[in-house]
């Protein structure tokens, strides 16, 4: 199993790399940066991380929404230079209202799966032109998304429990290639001592994760109705009201003596790797539990 | 003056390597770095590499066009440049783009004019962390950001009414054209100066020309290749305001199109070399490049090809600089 941090880019890069610093020091294995509208570039802060620091591995999260193939490799091409062969890359569909606000509308939802697809053949035929070399994963969530995960060279499925992921193991199906790598990446907050205000971070941060799902995936699941049962209108600013239980199914929240029994359910899964993502990265402190929580 | 180096994403990365260790040893003023579209480096990753490798030598970007990427990816990017250096080294450069360039992407760009205005307008916005909602060539519906940043704006300008905006609304303007063209192009800058709000703000007037340090025929070679280049890609208008007859030029235009830099190149004739680049040797180019202050110009940019051996011909041109 691999574990990999995923750093908010909303912080400030000084602030970032010295958390990129600190879950190197303690044995992470990879780091990961999502180049989301709102957060600062994805490929300077992977920059400003990889030159203080020596073996960990970087993950990039692009949305070719945003990003040309060509501008993604012309990224890794600077980086893997500069760097090494240290780079990984995630391909998003992107969120859907933060990618309307910087203009990039009406996109259609039956599209995405293929556009993703074409974005990778492409990327990866211009990356083997300039002789680099790097994983190309995608993030998924919904049945349409998971369904197309083969076509790379791994998922990071964006929920975390059990019976979501073996779901999403039985639509991937037997995969022979040995490279292939399922991984989860979902908000995280892993702690030996609760604090509220984190969780409440944790919460908000799963609710743009719900929020963001299609209503056919949350209708398998059982989460549509319970979720247009609540009064008024769900965004972001009201997750206080999504109840508990869903809020679960996306995300790793639990004292730090519980996380080695929930790594060894989905270990049996046949997942390879979990991201924790915000707000594990919180501080350095929140960092730190991780760690020793892995450790245990 | 100050002498800048010039290189664009399209470097290796030998010599990106090679710039950054030279870059403060040499005591060179700025490195722009000059975006090739679609070529080997991002240009922000690149323009970051240097900015983490030096410590003391400015980093520009000189130029990236707001017509190839969304232009809330410059802000992000830029502002990021911006923070990760405490003394505030890093300079963008805004412009239109290579006509033949933006052309294979399918791009055209039209009221090149309005294109800077609403891009200035909209990075300054976005770098106060404004929420900005916006139509036209760019689109923003209630974006922000929480950064707050103060990032200098060059505009590479050629036409007339571009150097005027750029005296008017940036905060530099980076000139490249043939040499004819420089005193009248900072004219018209300072003239947009005048005609600003705040014509006694500081703005730097810097000049980009192929530089070609020769030492023998295969830098003539060299030099006829790149302003084989430059000649197809000049519009127009700067032929005009240069005073250059567009007939001599349009031989290489033509060729250029139809077969090719190479083949082009052997049209090219002293005088075409001459008007546009700087070139000889290392002190006839420190004292073409010093000819340039008269008409106002605070820095110089020796940019690529730089001759036949790149290394020693920065090295050369930067040790008769002084």
């Amino acid at each position: 199993m691999r574990y990999g941090l995923h750093l908010n880019s909303e912080s400030k890069i000084d602030q970032i790399v010295e958390k990129g610093i600190e879950a190197e020091r303690l044995g992470l294995d990879t780091l990961w940066i999502c180049d989301m509208p709102s957060q600062r570039y994805g490929p300077v802060v992977a920059s400003a991380i990889a030159s203080k620091t020596r073996r960990i591995q970087i993950g990039l999260g692009f949305s070719p929404y945003l990003h040309t193939p060509q501008q993604i490799v012309s990224a890794f091409y600077s980086l893997i230079g500069a760097y090494g062969e240290r780079f990984e890359l995630c391909l998003v569909s992107g969120d859907k209202n933060q990618l309307q606000k910087v203009g990039i509308l009406k996109r259609s939802s039956k599209g995405i799966p293929d556009r993703l697809i074409k974005s990778k053949i492409e990327i990866e035929r211009k990356s083997e032109e300039q002789g680099l070399n790097f994983e190309i994963s995608l993030g998924a969530q919904g049945p349409k998304m998971v369904r197309i995960a083969p076509s790379f060279d791994g998922v990071h499925l964006n929920f975390c429990s059990p019976s979501i992921v073996e779901w999403a193991m039985n639509e991937i199906g037997r995969i022979e290639r040995r490279d292939f790598k399922v991984g989860i990446f979902a908000p995280s907050y892993v702690y030996t001592t609760l604090d509220p205000d984190i969780h409440q971070l944790l919460r908000r941060s799963s609710t743009a994760v719900i929020l963001g799902a299609s209503d056919r995936f949350l209708k398998m699941f059982g989460f549509y109705d319970e979720l247009h049962r609540i009064e008024g209108r769900i965004d972001s600013s009201t997750f206080e009201r999504i109840p508990q239980e869903i809020i679960e199914e996306f995300s790793i929240s639990m004292p730090s003596q519980k996380l080695k029994e929930y790594i060894s359910k989905i270990d049996n899964l046949g997942v390879e790797g979990i991201v924790f993502s915000y707000p594990q990265d919180y501080s350095i402190d929140t960092i730190r539990d991780l760690a020793r929580s892995l450790k245990r | 003056m100050n002498l800048s180096v010039g290189i664009t994403t399209s470097a290796s990365l030998k010599k990106v390597d090679w710039l950054t260790s030279l870059a403060e040893e040499t005591k060179l003023y700025r490195i722009w770095i000059g975006e090739d579209i679609d070529s080997l480096h991002d240009i922000f990753t690149l323009t970051s590499i240097f900015l983490l490798r030096t410590s003391l030598t400015k980093v520009g970007i000189g130029i990236t066009s707001p017509l190839i990427r969304n232009i809330t990816t410059i802000g992000r990017a830029t502002a990021g440049l911006m923070e990760l250096d405490s003394e505030e080294r890093f300079t963008l450069g805004l412009g239109i783009g290579g006509l033949q360039d933006l052309a294979k992407k399918g791009l055209v760009a039209e009221k090149p004019l309005q294109i800077l205005r609403d891009a200035n307008y909209l990075l300054r916005k976005i770098w106060l962390g404004e929420k900005v909602t916006y139509s036209g060539r760019f689109t923003l519906d209630g974006y922000s950001t929480r950064y707050k940043f103060k990032i200098p704006i060059y505009f590479g300008a050629r036409g007339p009414k571009l150097l005027e905006l750029a005296g008017m609304i940036a905060d530099g303007v980076i000139i490249s054209g043939p040499r004819s063209y420089i005193e009248k192009a900072t004219g018209l800058v300072k003239k947009g100066l005048e005609r600003s709000n705040d014509p006694r703000r500081s703005f730097n007037i810097v000049v980009w020309l192929p530089t070609v340090l020769i030492e023998d025929s295969r830098g003539m070679a060299m030099a006829r290749e790149v302003v084989s280049v430059i000649v197809s890609d000049t519009p127009k208008k700067v032929l005009e305001i240069s005073g250059i007859d567009e007939q001599r030029t349009q031989k290489v235009r033509d060729a250029v199109s139809r077969f090719g830099v190479k083949k082009a190149s052997e049209l090219v004739t002293g005088d075409l070399i001459k008007d546009f680049s700087i070139f000889g040797n290392a002190q006839e180019i420190y004292e073409d490049f010093h000819s340039l202050e008269k008409f106002g110009v605070d820095e110089v940019v020796f940019g690529p090809p730089y001759g036949l051996d790149w290394k020693s011909s920065i090295l050369n041109v930067s040790k008769a600089w002084g």
